[in-house]
């Protein structure tokens, strides 16, 4: 018996002493408590034979001259490449992706900002508006842009809802106009992912504490300076996952897009996603729709990526 | 700050009048799939009186049951099959600090 395991008892009034730290294991070093690492087995069989393979054959493909029915394919070098580069369309639609992404991005998250910061008040009505802001999320996204098709149609709604306020010179041909075709596309895609930003934002909201609000308030902060000095960092987490899932899901922007225009007109909507369905589907050009395949993945990894490891350092800052 | 005032009604006043246009689409689509089907479409106004049978007659025309049941199976498969792979490697991935513990997250 070693002389720490004495057995004389302690005093009743005797104050504990925590043990030393140090003769304590860390959680994880602790027997029986690492977790297996062949847990993780089947989640990677499954993703490989899910993502990798599928992603690593279409990326040999894409160097080849496949035409998409059987296996027979001889290797072309980056011609599909190049073909994808000097094609207007393709390129046009890569401008239109970024162009979506960031509009949608920022439409998106804005509006569900200021829809959080709203319903995380006093509103007796708070309950009954969240699921209203919440309800377009639920529509299936073609469903969604099959609806947005016909309220902006030429005699759609919104137009009739303009000439019976005597707004006529507003009226305008939506989704006919290639100026206006994006914007209009844009509207429907933040219309149905503001509710979906709003609930993230809301999760964040609820987690700040009202100490540090009402403590701001007494040393004379309006409510603006506690929103920008107090509110926006504490969910700082909030932001970073919304940002992150908008501009991914949007870099990838097919349903609605192809529901509401197919692309049209004159390819003033088209995006990449919409770009390699055509080229695949409409066209019969696989090995050029591979190579656009390749070059979206590529795009969407890139940016995810870069964009996770930027807002990881802003977060852990 | 928990009191309501008069400033907290004039935001349920804004966010009711925000509530109202997003609900518009939605309205047009309710008056749409309850619209006589032999009536001219008219874009302006809820439809009236309800007609219940367009939705009996898609469902029947367009084999929703055949469909209804497929996405039954997906959902249903692919749920039981995430929920089993992904927990098992999660707990794995959350509880090992190796560098590839974090690198995995990033294929998600």
């Amino acid at each position: 018996m070693t002389p720490s395991q004495t057995t004389i008892p302690a005093p009743a009034n005797a104050v504990r002493v925590p043990p030393d730290r140090k003769t304590i294991p860390p959680p994880r070093r602790r027997a029986g408590l690492r977790p297996p690492v062949w847990f993780v087995i089947p989640a990677v069989l499954v993703y490989v034979a899910v993502v990798i393979a599928p992603n690593v054959q279409g990326l040999a493909y894409s160097f080849t001259d496949w035409d998409g029915f059987g296996a027979a394919a001889s290797f072309v070098g980056i011609d599909n490449y190049r073909h994808v580069f000097a094609d207007d369309n393709a390129v046009g639609s890569i401008v239109n992706t970024f162009v979506l992404t960031l509009l949608v991005t920022v439409g998106q998250n804005v509006i569900g900002l200021l829809l959080a910061l709203g319903l995380n008040s006093q509103v007796k009505s708070r309950y009954l508006l969240r699921l209203v802001f919440f309800l377009p999320v639920v529509l299936t996204p073609i469903v969604a842009g099959y609806l947005w098709k016909y309220l902006l149609m030429p005699e759609g709604t919104l137009n009739a809802v303009l000439g019976s306020l005597g707004l006529d010179g507003l009226q305008q041909d939506w989704l006919g106009d290639p100026d206006l075709v994006l914007y209009a596309v844009c509207a429907a895609i933040v219309w149905q992912g503001a509710g979906y930003s709003m609930v993230i934002y809301l999760a964040g909201l609820q987690a700040v504490p009202s100490e540090a609000l009402e403590a701001a308030a007494m040393d004379g902060a309006g409510p603006v300076r506690r929103t920008w000095s107090i509110t926006l960092p504490l969910i700082n987490g909030a932001i970073v996952v919304n940002l992150l899932l908008t501009v991914l899901g949007n870099l990838k922007q097919f349903d609605t897009v192809f529901s509401m225009t197919s692309g049209g007109p004159a390819g003033a909507s088209e995006t990449m996603a919409t770009t390699v369905y055509k080229s695949a589907f409409l066209y019969l050009q696989y090995p050029n729709a591979l190579a656009q395949g390749v070059l979206l993945t590529l795009v969407v990894g890139v940016i995810g990526f870069v964009q996770y490891r930027l807002t990881q350092r802003k977060a852990l800052a | 700050m928990n009191r309501y005032t008069g400033r907290t009604f004039a935001l349920e006043l804004v966010l009711i009048a925000v509530a109202a246009i997003f609900m518009v689409p939605i309205l047009v689509l309710i008056s749409v799939a309850l619209r006589d089907p032999n009536s001219t479409p008219g874009f302006l106004g809820f439809t009236w009186p309800l007609h219940f049978e367009n939705i009996s007659t898609a469902s029947t025309a367009s084999a929703m049951g055949p469909s209804l049941v497929n996405s039954i199976v997906i959902t249903t498969v692919s749920v039981a099959l995430i929920i089993v792979v992904a927990s098992a490697a999660s707990y794995t991935i959350t509880r090992r600090t190796q560098r590839w513990s974090a690198a995995s997250s990033i294929f998600s």
